[in-house]
């Protein structure tokens, strides 16, 4: 009997921005691919940014390679994202997710809390490593809107 | 605008059938149609399983006396015949954004000759309704009871 262990989470950020320039750096695949770069060589086969739509992602050079199949569910411009994915490691499922990321604005920027609730093979990839992963990005998002900032 | 109320239920059902036979309920089109689809209070409009990994399944079904149009669309995360299913799915009204985004885990365990049935869901509740996740647990109990009633009054196709 294989196993499937459950798991969640709860980040919030505060960011020196307003929701409109946070959302869009989720909203083109050119500004995701900017600043969430956790993998090098990480590009987009699909990129459908509505509801219904499908985001297909991957990097073929890794080793393991990691691949990415969503759908977003519910879009609120400036406001909310929320989309339902799985995750294979060459090619074999090891987890699958609902998130949703909420901005609102606070204190002359934006809040951002991102909720994630997960299960997970019993296999290298955790739900450790996920949030980690997770807290990651999201460290990245702050100093990328800095640069947004500088250039617009 | 309310925020995301995510929460998790579990709903444990144990079968008078082996895992192959409760597996075949749950993946067979013509079974599924029986206990999923057709349920009181619902009318079944549109049924278009396809239940392969990857895929993407789309149901539409009118609700309560006014038959107001629901729909519910799966994608279909990972199938291990036999032992588990993992699917997500949005339900929405039609012509409005999705009130609920979840993930859907089947597991079956082995339970003397019969089998326990484990249905975890992970759910992102879109709307201003904390007591959804509550009216989806007592849905998914209702249906897993139906699932009961298709095992025992339909003999499995050879």
């Amino acid at each position: 009997m294989t196993i499937l262990i459950p798991a969640g989470f709860v980040i919030e950020r505060q960011y020196d921005a307003s929701p409109e320039r946070v959302f869009a750096c989720y909203s083109s695949a050119k500004e995701k691919l900017a600043w969430l770069g956790c993998h090098s060589n990480w590009s987009y086969s699909v990129f459908e940014f509505r509801e219904g739509g499908r985001e297909i992602g991957g990097d073929p050079t890794e080793s393991p390679a990691y691949a990415f199949e969503g759908v977003y569910h519910q879009i609120i411009e400036n406001r909310r994202i929320a989309y339902a994915y799985r995750m294979t490691r060459d090619g074999e499922f090891f987890a699958s997710s609902v998130t949703s990321i909420e901005l609102e604005p606070h204190a002359g920027g934006t809040k951002l809390t991102f909720s994630e609730q997960s299960l997970f093979t019993d296999g290298p990839d955790t739900p450790a490593l996920r949030e980690e992963g997770t807290n990651w990005g999201l460290d990245q998002l702050g100093p990328f809107l800095e640069t947004r900032k500088a250039t617009a | 605008m309310t925020a995301t109320i995510h929460a998790t239920f579990v709903v444990e059902r144990a079968y008078d059938a082996s895992p192959e036979r409760v597996f075949f309920a749950l993946s067979d089109p013509d079974a599924r149609r029986r206990w999923f689809m057709d349920a009181e209070g619902f009318t079944s409009i549109t049924y278009e399983p396809d239940f392969r990994v990857g895929a993407r399944e789309f149901f539409q079904f009118g609700v309560g006396p006014m038959n107001r149009e629901m729909t519910n669309v799966h994608h279909i995360h990972d199938i291990i015949p036999n032992e588990r299913i993992v699917l997500s799915y949005a339900m929405g009204w039609v012509g409005e954004p999705p009130f609920s985004a979840s993930l859907a885990t089947f597991e079956l365990i082995p339970e003397g000759p019969g089998t326990r049935l484990r249905f975890t869901e992970q759910g992102a509740y879109l709307n201003d309704e904390a007591d959804h996740a509550l009216m989806r647990e007592h849905g998914w109990k209702q249906i897993l009871e139906r699932l009961a009633s298709e095992i025992a009054g339909h003999p499995q196709a050879a």
